[in-house]
């Protein structure tokens, strides 16, 4: 399957130019999807960070006398703050830690990965826009060539080789899923390059690297940043197909992937097993695309306005 | 002596009874007459459910217990256990005599022809038995039965150009210990008694081929083609194998036997826990085979499907391994901590839904003769562990990698093993390989030296028939290798690079005893298992049943034929009714 | 045009050979001994050391690259490490099934999206149209194992409408809708926003007004004018959606025991298979980067403005 690719959605990312600060904020926070999901996102944050104070059991302990009648097995959710309050899985072990852990490791990857795109992502387009020539030629057709590149495979590679880790999966992610990243930075670069500033910066000698510091750079970093930010839930949802099929986190650490690929076995027995992991990537993939939902509309008004009949 | 022949025979068969008491029919006794069909029908479908799909066809390459279940079906061997029982009966040879030296067997082959119309010859059965033996054949089994044919050391002397190797599939040179007496006799003479001849004839590494079918697919058969069409004289035909999908039979009408009541056989592979539950629930497939833990709790859970749960005891000991021959786990109070430290009744509870028995001594499962009823090996006990953990010099805990076949219940097995290991300060990384290459590259080079591909993981190991020296011979004992004492040629499953002089010596001797000392075998079997208790090659976990839903409209209701500890299923007996 | 045809199959190749040659490179720097996995349990090292002969697989990698370029010639793909078949008749198998589902997904995707975007957009603002635009966030949000396993849970499981999982040939319609549908819920939503996106963007430019005020019916300015035009950003992603189709549907197909392209890669990964899943990266890059031409092409036939010469 393809490597993570974050979508970026239709419209320019630039904060417009007139207007400031102040009505940017207000137009949105006035979208009806900003709060419902900066609300879910912190929410999310939230457990995530405390995970280790909320966790109500350890989350790789097993208990081997819960489960139901003399064959053991899960345990359905039994709704008290004492016992498991979500039930356990198929080898005993606590369901809602398990769950908020996820959220941990599941941010951690989707985090760092997209910060390392983007910084690669960054680093590729700005060179092959400001140099051009054949420098941009070969860049882009090695980014054109590497859009197909074997992603399982290499993660199968490293892990074979090194060991799979959280740090793996998030750096091989990262290190791979660049490339829109990079077109999309080359097209702000290019776009900025036409500026009559920057060739009159060029004319007075200015340096290269100072033109590139004090002039491209402040005006693209803000769209690829929010261009990077985007590709977070994209990369949540990897992770989590990745664990799904076998080859995310290890074990013990656990993963949505992990719980609903584990849980699925169990349908006909226990289907909240199921059902809770989804309900949890839903909660976090919903309320990062609802922000992201808001920032777009805010960039791109259009999407707003009412037709014709 | 006269007579000794048949004192032998004897003796073989008294112990094979008394063995297959141990096994019991409990089976029986549990199967409720609602839970199987009481009325024998003619034609239709039987649908069994495998998780991994089958090994191989081939004779040659044969050395599992599930592909054991297909190509039983396909194939017959000269001779066969009796339908309900441990006893070798004919097969293909109608009858035989044994000379009085021992060496000496002389079969009467009746009329029988292959599915194809062809008919099965004495040629065949040298041809077939040939084969396997063939240095370029690379048969895992047929050493293990064969070697004692006259000819055999021989055949593994050739050079690389010799057709043992070059055409080893399709024109063997043919072992000089057989002899073709007529069409339908033939002789085997061997280098010196061996007491369960008989029985590793009726092994399907010794399944009769067509020679004329085999040799269409190359003088070496380099693409595994033959066993794509394997043809066999047995009750069913191969009509098609998808590979990991679906493997079909159809009753074989020229079968010699008698014939079965099915007309067709599907063997389903693959397919996920939550669908097997649900088309059994529905009677779409009517049989499950060692059903995932997930499986069998689903149908516990279910008081409709729980009576069609039935376990039979099997001579079937799962453990782990640590690499014996270097570092880490060349020290004993590391492997014995590692034991110690593992809670065994919460394993078999939690990973296998309960399906174990704890393993008492360790490697004698309780159907085998020479099994002791004693307390487990290494009690569960934390603090004794993290005694000889320091003891061992790892006082601050120690990670190592934990290979295991890749499917879940190995999986859950794992989980608990590093759970409870992490309790001592041991931190374990699982890494699951597929089982085509797990099998592959956890055991030791034929030629000699170590297996080192994994210092630590996961086996089992399935009894071939219920002699101890089947489970001695193939996991624990090492020689020296011929040529080059120094080289230890080690057993062929011998996972854990174990050698002890004093192991070997003792199995050794107890292989050569005849049966009629049985009593002094198992004793010296005994002492080696304690020893290989004391030093803990393995990580002891358990003794398996075997078990297997049977949807109610299958019939009849003997156990033995779904269950059989050593003919898997019997499906010339069997009919699905409504 | 036909230049740039001729110029675009001429990178095709180019493109495939580069991506073979990542892929094979890559596969071939893990650590496992093929030959013997080839030659199975017990294997002497003579018999190993044939296998290394007979598939070249002592040969340096440059070398093995060329053999298999050589043979993939004559469509020879080598044989299966793991089932001993030849690659080309186990594709042969799998790509039908595999394109049955890809077009039925692309059929549900396009039934329910097409019309949905159309509509909201021609009612921009409204009640439905709000819920329209959650719905397909939510569609967008979640990962397809997600969409499989609810799917699973409630039209298989719980309404019994549905058999869990299998393949069955077509007169049986009944196994391919949930697996379809299942793929088929994410590309509806994302081609009911893109298309609701790009209508309400059109809608608005200049030559559609000059069709409201030479007094057009609205079907004809809608049907002619916008969507026409609207089919250029849906015919990009519909190149990209079908080509990633055909070389993926991995997880869908492990979930609903579809044994199809992405059932024989999931189980060759774990094995890791060589020939087999070069074969499958063979196929899936072909298919992607065929729709991309023949998307480029499809340009040039709607948007007369297009041309290649």
């Amino acid at each position: 399957m393809a490597s993570p690719e974050p979508l970026a959605p239709s419209g320019a990312l630039a904060v417009p130019a007139t207007g400031g600060r102040r009505s940017y904020w207000r137009k949105l926070s006035s979208h009806p999807f900003f709060w419902p999901g900066a609300s879910l996102v912190t929410l999310v944050l939230l457990v995530a960070l405390l995970a280790p104070e909320i966790a109500p059991h350890p989350y790789w302990q097993i208990y081997p006398n819960s489960g139901l009648g003399p064959t053991g097995g899960p345990l359905p959710p039994q709704w008290s703050l004492r016992g498991f309050f979500l039930g356990t899985d198929w080898l005993g072990r606590d369901v809602l830690s398990r769950l908020v852990w996820s959220a941990r490791i599941s941010l951690q990857v989707g985090i760092f990965a997209s910060a390392i795109s983007g910084a690669v992502g960054l680093l590729i387009g700005l060179v092959s826009g400001y140099f051009g020539g054949w420098v941009d030629m070969v860049l882009m057709r090695f980014t054109d060539i590497m859009m197909g590149f074997p992603f399982l495979f290499f993660l199968i590679l490293v892990i074979a080789l090194i060991g799979p880790s959280v740090e793996v999966i998030y750096m091989s992610m990262g290190l791979l899923s660049w490339q829109s990243i990079a077109r999309f930075t080359r097209g702000q670069v290019l776009s900025v390059r036409r500026e009559t500033y920057v060739d009159a910066a060029a004319a007075v000698g200015g340096s290269r690297s100072r033109i590139i510091l004090r002039h491209i750079m402040p005006n693209i970093i803000t769209p690829v940043v929010v261009l990077a930010s985007l590709s977070i839930s994209g990369n949540i949802i990897y992770e989590s197909t990745l664990s799904f099929l076998g080859i995310g986190v290890p074990d013990p650490i656990p993963s949505w992937g992990k719980m609903v690929s584990g849980g699925l076995s169990y349908l006909m027995v226990d289907p909240t097993l199921v059902l809770f992991p989804i309900l949890a990537i839903s909660i976090t993939t919903i309320g990062f695309n609802l922000l992201a939902e808001a920032f777009n509309a805010t960039a791109n008004p259009r999407s707003q306005r009412r037709g014709r009949r | 002596m006269k007579g000794k022949g048949l004192l032998i025979a004897v003796a073989g068969i008294v112990t094979l009874a008394m063995s297959f008491a141990a096994f019991g029919s409990s089976g029986a006794a549990s199967a409720a007459s609602s839970a199987f069909s009481s009325k024998a029908v003619r034609g239709g479908t039987l649908t069994v459910s495998y998780i991994n799909d089958f090994a191989t066809l081939d004779p040659a390459q044969w050395d599992d217990a599930q592909s054991l279940a297909a190509m039983q079906q396909i194939y017959d061997t000269l001779v066969e256990y009796k339908e309900n029982s441990d006893q070798i009966g004919p097969g293909l040879a109608q009858s035989w005599t044994v000379s009085a030296d021992n060496l000496t067997y002389t079969f009467k082959l009746r009329n029988a022809v292959f599915s194809n119309g062809h008919p099965v010859t004495a040629q065949d059965v040298d041809f077939s038995l040939s084969r396997v033996c063939q240095p370029g054949a690379n048969s895992p089994y047929a050493g293990f039965s064969y070697s004692d044919i006259v000819g055999y050391s021989q055949l593994q002397q050739e050079p690389k150009t010799s057709a043992a190797y070059t055409s080893w599939n399709s024109k063997p040179m043919l072992l000089s210990g057989i002899k073709v007496l007529g069409p339908h006799s033939l002789s085997i003479t061997l280098v010196h008694p061996e007491a369960y001849f008989l029985n590793d004839l009726a092994l399907y590494v010794g399944a009769i081929t067509d020679p004329a079918v085999v040799a269409k697919y190359g003088p070496q058969d380099k693409n595994n083609a033959y066993e794509e069409h394997a043809v066999g004289s047995g009750p069913f035909e191969l009509q098609s194998w998808v590979h990991n999908q679906k493997l079909t039979l159809v009753a074989n009408p020229k079968y010699w036997g008698p014939k079965p009541y099915l007309a067709k056989v599907v063997f389903l592979v693959g397919l996920s826990d939550q669908t097997q539950e649900e088309m059994f629930q529905k009677g779409q497939i009517q049989i499950i085979e060692e059903p995932d833990t997930a499986v069998y709790q689903y149908a516990m859970a279910n008081p409709t499907l729980a009576k069609d749960y039935h376990t039979a005891p099997m001579n079937w000991v799962l453990y782990g391994y640590f690499d014996c021959s270097k570092p880490p786990f060349n020290n004993v109070y590391l492997r014995q901590a590692l034991n110690y430290a593992l809670d065994k009744p919460e394993l078999i509870k939690v990973a296998v839904g309960g399906r174990g028995v704890v393993p008492s001594d360790g490697v004698l499962p309780p159907g085998m003769p020479a099994y002791q009823n004693t307390t487990e090996p290494y009690p569960y006990n934390v603090a004794k562990a993290k005694q000889l953990l320091a003891k061992a010099g790892y006082a601050n805990g120690l990670s190592f990698k934990f290979y295991i076949p890749a499917d879940t219940q190995d999986q859950s097995m794992a989980d608990v093993i590093q759970q409870d290991w992490k309790q001592i300060g041991v931190n374990i990384q699982i890494v699951p390989v597929s089982t085509s290459i797990y099998w592959t590259q956890a055991s030791p080079p034929a030629t000699g030296g170590p297996q080192t591909s994994y210092d630590a993981g996961d086996a089992g190991w399935m009894q071939d028939y219920p002699d101890p020296s089947d489970f001695f011979s193939n996991l624990l004992t090492g020689s020296p290798a011929p040529g080059n004492a120094s080289q230890i040629v080690y057993a062929s499953s011998n996972e854990a690079n174990y050698n002890n002089a004093q192991v070997d010596q003792l199995v050794n001797e107890a292989n050569t005893l005849p049966p009629s000392q049985d009593q002094k075998r198992w004793q010296l079997y005994d002492q080696a298992q304690k020893i290989v208790e004391q030093e803990a090659p393995w990580l002891f976990e358990y003794f398996s049943l075997q078990d297997a839903l049977v949807y109610p409209t299958v019939g009849p209701s003997n156990l033995n034929l779904y269950l059989h500890p050593i003919k898997q299923m019997q499906l010339q007996y069997v009919w699905v009714g409504k | 045009m036909t230049n740039y045809v001729l110029r675009r199959l001429g990178w095709v190749v180019v493109t495939l050979v580069g991506i073979m040659l990542i892929n094979f490179i890559v596969m071939h720097l893990l650590p496992i001994n093929y030959a013997k996995v080839i030659a199975g349990t017990h294997a002497s090292a003579v018999t190993i050391h044939e296998i290394d002969v007979n598939y070249a697989l002592d040969k340096p990698i440059w070398y093995q690259f060329l053999l298999y370029m050589r043979q993939l010639v004559t469509l020879n793909l080598g044989y299966s490490y793991q089932l001993h078949l030849p690659v080309t008749q186990m594709l042969a198998a799998a790509i039908p099934k595999t394109f049955y589902l890809a077009i039925v997904a692309v059929i549900f995707e396009l039934a329910i999206g097409i019309p949905t975007g159309i509509w909201t957009s021609r009612h921009p603002g409204g009640a439905l149209d709000s819920l329209v635009i959650a719905g397909s966030l939510v569609g967008v949000s979640l990962p397809t194992f997600a969409v499989g396993s609810l799917l699973l849970y409630i039209f298989s499981f719980r309404l019994g409408w549905f058999p869990l999982g299998g393949f069955a040939p077509l007169p049986h319609v009944g196994y391919v809708v949930l697996p379809a549908l299942s793929y088929a819920i994410t590309g509806a939503a994302y081609y009911t926003r893109l298309l609701r996106s790009a209508m309400l963007d059109i809608g608005d430019a200049d030559y559609v007004r000059t069709a409201w005020a030479k007094g057009l019916s609205t079907n004809r300015v809608v049907m002619r004018h916008v969507f026409r035009n609207a089919l250029i950003p849906m015919v990009t992603f519909f190149g990209l959606d079908f080509g990633g189709l055909l070389g993926g549907l991995l997880v869908t197909e492990s979930i609903f025991d579809w044994p199809g392209i992405g059932a024989m890669t999931y189980r060759a990964i774990p094995v890791i298979d060589v020939p087999t899943l070069l074969g499958v990266v063979l196929f899936a890059s072909f298919a992607i980067v065929t729709m991309n031409l023949i998307v480029d092409v499809c340009y040039a036939v709607l948007d007369p403005r297009i041309s290649y010469s």
